[in-house]
């Protein structure tokens, strides 16, 4: 996949029934079960990416949603979601409590980094670079 | 004149149903009263009616309430409040549940402290009479025995802390300082009986709660809360530590609506005659996260 996701592709789920969500600005590139939220799939993947509460109520852990939809199961406060500084035409998430409806892309904030915890342990992944 | 010590915290959650499990079946709470989306709980070694009171809808704080020895100083808490240019309205008995008359006062944090002396007994769980010290028929989860102090966030610490001495007789336990020569204050911790702190405010933004807190045993209750917030798979923000501010023990961690909670054991005794301590900026890491010397980032911006 480029930079430019192919629109149909967004659309389809992955035969396992996964969707693919990948974390701008890094391009990484993670598989999401369907009963996870992008934060559970990145934990159980080996990363860490900004959050505190994991439960929708700090703000801590929004990213802008990129491209692709997701839901949330349990309500979750729109100012929070949208947080203090709402730009126009751009749409916000929680990652912490996200389940992607779609392949999903997602862009940290500048001073967010997605933090590989378990690369000491010698494991690969794939990256979309 | 005294203010006996934090009586209730009235916060909004997003999901009553998963906050009542978590503060019920994992800090093991007792639902005393619910009507209208609205669930009162109180714990097994408070005698008061409510304690922490759940609404559904959003996140954060609503108000806190502290309990006042008797209405003679409400009245003469009134006239201070007043004198001191601050906001503050009668309350009346049924306002809230089984609350009776008091004061809602506005702080020049813009949160909503109301004051009372009078509220329904309902008793501890273990009585009056030749108590065990625990029930015996046992707590669920972590059975944390009662509420202990909330930490705030203002925009003016200075105020709020003239505020709370000059109206309420609060006293500063601990006070974090920074700026040249250490003259700006960027946080207080106040008592108003003997605790280390009954009330406690940091720099940030206006009517914003940072924590409410629950006393525990010991170190090893401690350790136990932590067993049981693994288990509910409760986010934990940091802990089990040692704070340097207030020498406490602490884990700090989220209720299921983002609201930081904590556990919070030890600290010393402080009263009328103790002598603040000071802590500056540069050691402000050790103060809040003492075992750590290092604090995560978001730890004093997050806020609900
Ligand atoms: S981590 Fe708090 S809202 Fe996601």
């Amino acid at each position: 996949m480029g930079d430019t996701p192919d629109a149909r592709a967004i659309e389809a789920p992955r035969p396992n029934g996964e969707f693919q969500v990948t974390v701008f600005p890094d391009r990484i590139r993670i598989g999401v079960r369907a009963d996870e939220t992008i934060v559970d799939a990145l934990r159980r993947q080996g990363y860490r990416s900004r959050y505190k509460c994991r439960r929708g109520g700090c703000g801590a852990c929004r990213a802008v949603l990129v491209d692709g939809t997701v839901a949330y199961r349990t309500p979750v406060s729109e100012t929070v979601v949208d947080g203090p500084d709402r730009e126009p035409g751009q749409q916000k998430c929680l990652p912490c409590r996200a389940f992607p409806q779609s392949d999903v892309i997602i862009e940290l904030g500048e001073r967010d980094r997605l933090v590989d915890v378990l690369a000491g342990l010698g494991r690969s992944r794939e990256r979309t670079t | 004149m005294s203010v006996l010590r934090l009586g209730y915290v009235h916060i909004n959650v997003t999901d009553l149903a998963e906050a009542k499990n978590h503060y019920i079946n994992t800090l093991g709470m007792d639902a005393v009263h619910e009507e209208d989306g609205t669930v009162y709980l109180k714990s097994w070694d408070e005698a008061d009616h409510h304690s922490v009171v759940l609404s559904e809808g959003g996140v954060g704080l609503t108000k806190l309430g502290y309990k006042v020895s008797d209405a003679d100083s409400l009245a003469e808490i009134e006239t201070r409040v007043r004198a001191f240019g601050a906001t503050c309205e009668r309350m009346s008995k049924g306002d809230n549940q089984s609350v009776g008359d008091g004061l809602r006062v506005t702080l020049p944090s813009e949160h909503t402290l109301e004051l009372y002396s009078d509220i329904e007994y309902v008793g501890t769980a273990t009585g009056l009479w030749n108590p065990d010290p625990w029930p015996r028929g046992g707590t669920r989860g972590i059975g944390v025995p009662r509420l202990d102090h909330t930490l705030i966030t203002t925009e003016d610490p200075a105020l709020l802390e003239r505020f709370l001495s000059e109206a309420l007789d609060f006293q500063a336990a601990e006070r974090l300082v920074g700026g040249e020569d250490n003259t700006e204050l960027v946080g207080s911790w106040m008592f108003c009986g003997e605790q280390p702190h009954d009330i406690a405010f940091v720099q940030g933004e206006n009517g914003k709660l940072h924590h409410f807190a629950y006393h525990i045993a010991d170190w090893s209750a401690l350790l136990h809360a932590g067993d049981v917030f693994s288990m509910d798979d409760v986010p934990i923000d940091f802990g089990p530590a040692r704070h340097g501010i207030t020498r406490g023990e602490t884990i700090y961690f989220f209720d299921p609506s983002g609201n930081r909670n904590e556990v919070f054991s030890g600290g010393y005794r402080t009263g009328k005659d103790f002598r603040t301590i000071t802590w500056t900026m540069d050691q402000a890491a050790r103060g809040i996260n003492f075992t750590h010397r290092e604090l995560d980032q978001n730890f004093l911006t997050v806020v609900t």
